[in-house]
């Protein structure tokens, strides 16, 4: 894949550089190139001041002005060149990090399930504008010294021809052996990346303060340590092995190159005997002859620096080319211009949806039946009872990337705006599964999903996520300010006054049961800042809540909302809920039963099939998989009698809806 | 813990430069004997044949050619110098290539044997302690390079030395102008040196936080953790905005400062190479044409090295900051490997026999250092061999604190725990500790196979697999498990492993469970092992784990109360204290706060809750 790869990582390279910073670009060429050519002249300029020195007086100042004034350009030329190249660094980092940033929002979540996403993505998390300028400076300096050989080739070949003929093999042998020696090394840094970021989880196992913990509270400790150390082990014996191998060869080359020096420096010291060679050429040639040892040395390493360099560029161009979430057909443009944003998007969608709500409620009975059950369940609520509203999956199956079984088989339901719906079933069972679906962070292999009677494969992934709000259950816990973790739930609000922004975020918090934070909204939390602080497993958790009460969105999806929170939390949240949801529709994954009852359905998966769907009661009634989970759980807070009689009748129950 | 005065005063005291690199280079002579001395070797080599090809070829060449000396003298004594250096390369090249790097790798397991001894002793309550708990990241982070590093700075101090030494002889004694000149830039580079030193330190400092800031949003983009919420919310577009404003304020730091560090930048250039270089020049020709003082060579020689020695003079002081710098990272590491763990043997006289029966904890009282209020107080309970308790409370009541003592991770303010009636400190830690076997809520599953996540040792034999496919058979996890590519031996992770396995989150939380049935340790101590379980499986594991505590001790901790029902005896605590004592059946009788968070859950499932709260 590499050889064709090649054009588009230089492409890319100058394209950024001409992008970023034209001037700046030219400027270096130009000042590198001037120092390349005054490298030698400056040397043979001192050997001239010499003779002038020794012969006679008369050329001496002229000489003297001619090296001074040759030697204060290099100079002013290097500092110039110095200031370009920082600039460049400048300009070139803001133009690359927003867009990699941008890049990285938009992958397919499926990618971080892949090896060689991920690879790739641990890679351009470097920053690829480095790489790009020191690519660019690299070569050029590659360039001059190689201006530089010619230039003191020359000198020497004003000595004999015979300099300049012995050092081509000589010159050879080095290159030859430098670039065996490269591509020794090269082989180590593309197959690390797996084990050194094994290498990296192990480090910051060993570093975290939670991970720690937790291993020395299991005694895990020696065996830890002995597994990194073997990995560690590993990793640098083979990275010693290779630089064995290459160091070894880099010295031939070595040798190669002093022996050459060495005669140079016979005929140098023969015509000056001789009086060939005046003492100011005499010197020149000494100079240049040093100058060559340090140029020699220093091309074989520019030449596997930039291989290096463009190896990064590579993965930086591979990362771009990494498959993004679709754009969808009725992309919405950005629509944080407009204040009147979601008014603006629901106008939209109205014909759209009678359309296509039409034809689908043709096509699927099974959809027919479920909207009129639906609908007897939902008489209480609101006017959006349109036909094609809500939710609905139609025979959607799913294969997780890599996996054998199906994570979800031929699903459908219909769910009415407005309503609320637990999802329960056993772990596995595909209830997460079907909450990233609907999300759009996966797609499905077959069937649709439609929102309003949108298609949600042809939605554009913004105009998907303003119809929900989510909390799945490792939600992000942000190193900012209470404030800011609540308002990350709705963006959209961040152009409103700060007034009115932070009565909404204290409502929110008031929803989501985390009225304790609100005293507290300017805390900095996490370690970012110096007076960041903690919070506790259930105050993060109400965060999250409050983060998804803050966004006034059509849909809510709490996955698990109450795991960190005791009882009394627990409690309050199920007292609150209908309160907290309001018009909302709502899909709960939980496998606390009780929350069942606060809800007007539940769908019940298992193996990833939509098995039993109903109420509370119906459930019950059927004595099927939901029935027996019920039983297990509410087993515990019967009373003695009830346990007793329970667990006699339990064994059936428990036959009925068991899973092995 | 002393206090944080105490502690910067010990961590100033501790930055004695001299003290500190000896130290190191005393650690580095154990790790590898002849490396320093190779090193010292091999650098001042080098720089005596740097010197020759700088100094001497011309002084030769030269004073031959006045002389008039025959081609081949003055070729033999070249041509010497160059076999010379030939050998030279040979061994340098060996000892870079082949003694080197295994040197490095003695050096580096030395340094982490170190540093993992002393990890596996630390109290606990220093990572709660963030100055302690940096440094020891620091420390172990950077040890590595560090040796390099010193070394490094090693060499550049001989190098310099011995340079500076020979140079300055031969320029002295050509004319000691020379010298004069070569050192002015010494003096005005100090002052420069200062100032610029500031500007930078201002500017690092602004950044620093900007730096931070940068990194973390940098870290949100691109680990998995954030993915889900970065697609379905619009935090991507408001932190990219936010980075762009951090953007803008580096730039408006550099701006700040750019153009002040320019000018020292360019005056420390100037100096250097116009005064120094050129001036020399000029007064090493004034003195060989016009005045005659000086030989030829003499100011050839000047000429070509004039520069070198003013260079080298300035970079020594670079090198003392470098081992400054050193200094203050080994304070760091050596004030690590003086920490002494106040939990130690120092009292132990046993260990814990086969049939330990009574663990009794009498009148605890602890507070979390730099905490007002107790998190603790006055904690009686015994619990007894083949006993089930409960402790149950809301979250904050010190439940878990409570576990934590008794394992001895940290040392009670008052009271004790004893063990048979021998208090805990009695006991060797080690033995003490494996006593317990714990699954705590954020359980950590690592990315080895299962196998060794059951066991986490080493050396597992037959004996040790059938234990843990049996602990995985009381967790129903066997038949997933051995239907994975390698069964049990299968790695827990698809990140580093093509055909890791990816267990759910309820498999995962199975795992943790199994991990104690796997253990056979005579206490359990239980904290919502559950949580993740859909019901039916809960209800299993539950059962396997009391089915299992048959001649063992449990202690669950639970904010839900399913564990409390079979309890032998239950303790429910609120505040750090123990509210109510006793059995569920007495505990409802009592009516008081148990019986009250009881029936708060209990409405949740009794018939016709449904119709209450709709």
């Amino acid at each position: 894949m590499k050889p064709t790869m090649k054009p588009t990582r230089y492409k890319v390279i100058v394209s950024s550089l001409f992008q970023a910073c034209r001037t700046e670009m030219f400027w270096y060429l130009l000042t590198m190139l001037l120092l390349a050519l005054l490298g030698p002249l400056s040397l043979l300029c001192r050997g001239r001041l010499l003779d002038a020195a020794v012969s006679g007086e008369g050329k001496l100042f002229g000489e003297m002005l001619l090296f001074g004034g040759i030697f204060l350009l290099s100079l002013l030329m290097t500092y110039g060149n110095r200031l370009g190249r920082q600039r460049m660094r400048k300009k070139l980092y803001g133009h690359f990090s927003e867009q990699v940033l941008g890049k990285f929002s938009r992958i397919r979540y499926a990618a971080y399930e892949s090896q060689e996403a991920l690879d790739t993505i641990k890679r351009a998390g470097d920053a690829p504008q480095e790489h790009i300028l020191e690519f660019f400076t690299t070569f050029l300096e590659a360039a001059s010294e190689l201006i530089r050989i010619f230039c003191y080739g020359a000198v020497f070949a004003g000595l004999s021809f015979w300099c300049l003929i012995l050092g081509i093999p000589a010159f050879g042998a080095m290159l030859y052996f430098d670039l065996k020696r490269i591509r020794l090394m090269m082989g180590l840094y593309e197959g690390q990346t797996r084990e050194e970021r094994l290498m990296e989880s192990y480090e910051g196992a060993l570093s975290g303060k939670e991970t720690l913990y937790d291993l020395r509270v299991a005694g895990a400790v020696p065996f830890f340590l002995k597994k990194r150390k073997g990995l560690s082990d590993r990793i640098v014996k083979e990275r010693y092995r290779r630089t064995i191998q290459s160091q070894l060869v880099y010295s031939y080359g070595e040798m190669a190159t002093v022996l050459w020096m060495a005669v140079v420096l016979f005929f140098s010291v023969n015509a000056l005997l001789k009086g060939k060679a005046t003492l100011g050429l005499f010197v020149a040639l000494v100079g240049s002859l040093q100058q060559m040892a340090g140029t020699f040395r220093a091309l074989g390493e520019k030449y596997s620096e930039l291989q290096r360099r463009a190896a990064y560029v590579g993965y930086y161009v591979a990362f771009l080319e990494l498959a993004e979430a679709p754009a969808g057909k009725t992309a919405l443009t950005d629509q944080e211009e407009s204040p009147a944003g979601k008014t603006a998007l629901t106008e939209k969608e109205e014909p759209l949806a009678g359309k296509t709500a039409l034809t689908d409620q043709e096509e699927s009975p099974a959809g027919k039946t479920a909207l009129t059950e639906k609908e007897a369940l939902a008489g209480k609520k609101g006017t959006r009872e349109a036909a094609g509203k809500g939710i609905r999956f139609e025979h959607v199956t799913f294969t997780y990337p890599g996996r054998k079984e199906p994570a979800l088989r031929d699903v459908s339901f219909a769910m009415a705006p407005g309503t609320r719906t637990a999802l329960v079933g056993h772990n596995g069972s595909g209830k997460s599964t079907l909450v990233k679906l609907l999300c759009g962070l996966y797609q499905p292999d077959s069937g649709h999903i439609f929102i309003d009677g949108q298609d949600v494969a042809q939605m554009s992934p913004d105009a998907l996520r303003r119809h929900f709000s989510v909390v799945f259950q490792d939600y992000g816990k942000y190193s900012f300010t209470v404030r800011e973790n609540v308002e990350l739930g709705d963006v959209e609000k961040m152009r409103a006054p700060v007034r009115e922004r932070e009565k909404a975020v204290r409502a929110a918090l008031r929803q989501g049961l985390a009225e304790d934070l609100a005293g507290m909204l300017e805390k900095p939390l996490g370690n970012l800042s110096s007076e960041g602080t903690g919070l506790s497993g259930g105050q993060w958790q109400r965060l999250a809540l409050s983060r998804a009460c803050y966004r006034d969105s059509a849909i809510c999806v709490l996955d698990e909302p109450t795991a960190s929170l005791d009882p009394v939390a627990e409690n309050e949240l199920y007292a609150n809920f209908t309160e907290m949801m309001r018009e909302r529709a709502c899909i709960l994954i939980s496998h606390r039963l009780a929350v069942a009852r606060y809800t007007d359905r539940i769908l019940v998966l298992e193996g990833g099939r939509l098995v039993e769907d109903g109420t509370h009661g119906s459930l019950m009634e059927r004595e099927g998989v939901y029935a027996s989970m019920y039983l297990a759980q509410s087993h515990w807070y019967a009373s003695e009698e009830q346990r007793n009689t329970q667990i006699g009748l339990g064994n059936t129950f428990f036959k009925k809806g068991d899973m092995l | 813990m002393e206090s944080s005065g105490e502690r910067a005063e010990a961590r100033r005291v501790k930055t004695n430069a001299i003290t500190n690199n000896i130290f190191w280079m005393r650690h580095i002579f154990c790790a590898s004997k002849a490396r320093i001395f190779l090193n010292i070797l091999m650098t001042i080599i080098q720089a005596v044949f740097n010197f020759i090809f700088d100094v001497y070829i011309f002084l030769i060449v030269l004073d031959g050619w006045q002389n008039g000396d025959g081609f081949w003298n003055i070729c033999r004594k070249v041509g010497l110098i160059c076999l010379a250096q030939i050998v030279f390369l040979a061994a340098r090249n060996w000892y870079e290539s082949c003694y080197v790097p295994q040197s490095n790798l003695r050096i580096s397991q030395y340094m982490r044997k170190l540093v993992s001894g002393k990890m596996k002793e630390i109290d606990l309550l220093c990572y709660d302690a963030p100055e302690f708990y940096d440094g020891y990241i620091r420390a172990m982070n950077e040890v590595e390079g560090r040796s390099d590093a010193f070394l490094a700075s090693m060499n550049s101090f001989v190098n310099n030395l011995f340079a500076i030494f020979s140079t300055s002889f031969v320029i002295f004694t050509i004319d000691p102008a020379f010298l004069a000149i070569a050192l002015i830039p010494l003096f005005v580079s100090f002052f420069i040196g200062k100032a610029q030193g500031k500007t930078r330190f201002a500017c690092r400092m602004e950044t620093q936080a900007n730096e931070r800031e940068e990194a973390y949003i940098r870290r949100i983009f691109y680990s998995k953790e954030y993915a889900e919420e970065m697609r379905t919310t619009g935090i991507a577009r408001v932190l990219i905005r936010h980075f762009g404003d951090i953007m803008e304020g580096f730039q408006r730091i550099v701006r700040k400062h750019g153009i002040r560090m320019a000018f020292y930048e360019y005056l420390d250039y100037m100096l250097m190479d116009v005064v120094v270089y050129l001036g020399g020049i000029v007064l090493a020709i004034y003195k060989a044409v016009v005045t005659r003082t000086v030989a030829v060579s003499g100011a050839l020689v000047v000429a070509n090295t004039i520069s070198s020695v003013s260079w080298s003079i300035r970079s020594f002081s670079d090198i003392l900051v470098e081992f400054q710098e050193h200094a203050m990272y080994i304070g760091t590491f050596m004030e690590f490997l003086a920490y002494e763990p106040r939990i130690n043997d120092d009292r132990a006289r046993l260990s814990p026999q086969e049939g330990s029966r009574l663990l009794t904890v009498r009148n605890l009282f602890y507070t979390y250092p730099g905490n007002a209020a107790p998190a603790l107080k006055d904690i009686c309970m015994d619990i007894q061999r083949g006993q089930k308790i409960a402790i149950l409370g809301p979250n904050g009541s010190g439940k878990s604190t409570l576990v934590k003592l008794i394992m001895r991770y940290y040392e009670p303010d008052s009271g004790a725990i004893a063990l048979d009636g021998r208090e805990i400190c009695e006991y060797f830690v080690r033995d003490y500790r494996r006593m317990f076997g714990t699954v705590f809520q954020d359980y950590r599953l690592f990315a080895f196979s299962v196998l060794e996540n059951l066991l986490l040792k080493d050396h597992i034999d037959g004996e040790d697999r059938r234990r843990a496919l049996h602990a995985l058979d009381l967790t129903e996890l066997r038949d997933r498990i051995e239907a994975l590519e390698s069964g049990i031996d299968t790695g827990l992770s698809k990140e580093f492993d093509e055909d890791g396995a990816v267990l759910s989150g309820g498999e995962m939380q199975r795992l943790a469970v199994s991990r104690l049935f796997a253990g056979e340790c005579p206490y359990l101590i239980v904290d919502e092992p559950t949580s993740a379980l859909d019901p039916l499986a809960e209800y299993k594991v539950f059962r396997n784990i009391l089915d299992y505590c048959e001649g063992r001790a449990v202690i669950f901790i639970s904010h839900r109360l399913s564990s409390a029902v079979l309890a032998d005896r239950i303790y429910y605590m609120e505040d750090g204290e123990v509210a109510e004592v006793g059995t569920h059946d007495a505990l409802l009788a009592l009516n008081g706060k148990y019986a009250a968070f009881w029936d708060k859950q209990v409405r949740l499932y009794k018939e016709g809750g449904h119709d209450e709260e709709h």
